[in-house]
């Protein structure tokens, strides 16, 4: 499912995402404007959070691999690098928490990814550890940005979102 | 380290009480309508610039397009999945409006096979499923939903999931309590 019109109104709705509404994710959701109006303002705020940027990308590469999501790991590939995680990091998130290599901190985080989406909320351990880093803020953000980053892994799925042309890479 | 349950107990994050809400934090209330006392928005509310955003999109679902006994079904399935006993409780009482008896809630926690569904209530159901174990409509579920549905329910059903999936899990995780009176 693709945008194939030149609807007026469409192209609208996408012009404000400047180089952003050449995404084959946007151009499918436009379909639906009510929802494309109000999504893209929910997605900004949490992908511009109160979460440190670095913790975020751990959160939104795990939803992405656990959804089997290639098309949201791509994407957030190159966001993940300026977010200070290195290429060998962001290949590692793939092993998850457990994996040689992690910080406490960082095996927190992706322990936090794994608990909400296996278990649909964080164990007393996991909570205790964030709430000792995180504010309030920082904490309601952790399930949302999992839930989202996930829910919308499996939304791009089921409408065979493709990888836009200039996008590369193997497997999700 | 406590039961796994223990988080239904207390809340990790209470709501914001009355006397510590200012005036923006009213108007921000006052935007859910006949729902700002609940519990899910006076905590959700203690992260305003979320909370902005989030509530409008919310709505947008709630008030999708789909038949509202479509969307009912999807969402009591996803609460029933994602362990979120507010989720189910507050939507149980949609559902009863959405036109579900107290007979056909109640089978949606036996999921598409297991109770006496329609092929497209099944199929509504079997969605939920595959969308949180197989992170994908199949091929088959996607076509019976399409004899009925156009493009634009299309892309409502895993986004009306994937909103509620988002809900629960952050209900479950702050510990936010149903309201007395409710379950």
């Amino acid at each position: 499912m693709e945008l194939e019109d030149g609807d007026p109104s469409v192209q609208e709705l996408l012009a404000p995402l400047g180089e952003r509404s050449s995404s084959n994710f946007f151009r499918t959701l436009v379909r639906h404007p009510r929802i494309f109006k109000r999504w893209i303002p929910y997605g900004h705020v949490l992908l511009k959070g109160s979460l440190p940027a670095r913790d975020r990308e751990l959160l939104v590469l795990r939803a992405a691999h656990r959804a089997q999501s290639p098309y949201e790991w791509f994407h957030h590939e190159p966001i993940a690098a300026d977010s200070g995680l290195s290429d060998k990091e962001i290949a590692r998130v793939r092993l998850g928490p457990a994996e040689k290599g992690w910080s406490d901190a960082d095996a927190t985080v992706l322990r936090a990814a794994d608990e909400l989406i296996d278990t649909h909320t964080l164990s007393d351990a996991t909570w205790q550890l964030l709430s000792d880093r995180y504010d309030e803020q920082q904490l309601i953000e952790v399930p949302m940005v999992v839930g989202l980053y996930y829910s919308m892994g499996f939304a791009l799925n089921s409408f065979g979102v493709q990888p836009e042309p200039d996008i590369t890479g193997a497997g999700g | 380290m406590q039961a796994a349950d223990s988080v239904y107990d207390k809340p990790r994050i209470p709501p914001i009480p009355a006397t510590e809400r200012d005036a923006e934090t009213e108007d921000l209330l006052a935007a859910a309508g006949p729902f700002a006392d609940n519990n899910i928005f006076t905590t959700m509310v203690r992260h305003r610039r979320l909370y902005k955003r989030w509530l409008p999109y919310g709505t947008a679902m709630l008030y999708a397009k789909l038949p509202p006994r479509d969307r009912e079904l999807l969402i009591l399935r996803t609460a029933d999945r994602c362990d979120s006993d507010y989720e189910w409780i507050q939507h149980c009482r949609v559902a009863k409006d959405a036109g579900l008896s107290e007979a056909e809630i109640e089978q949606v926690r036996a999921g598409p096979d297991g109770g006496h569904w329609s092929n497209f209530d099944a199929s509504l159901l079997r969605a939920v499923d595959e969308l949180i174990d197989d992170h994908i409509i199949s091929d088959a579920t996607w076509t019976s939903l399409a004899e009925r549905y156009d493009d634009y329910l299309l892309i409502e059903v895993p986004m009306v999931v994937g909103h509620y999936f988002t809900v629960g899990l952050t209900l479950n995780t702050l510990g936010v309590q149903l309201e007395a009176g409710m379950g």
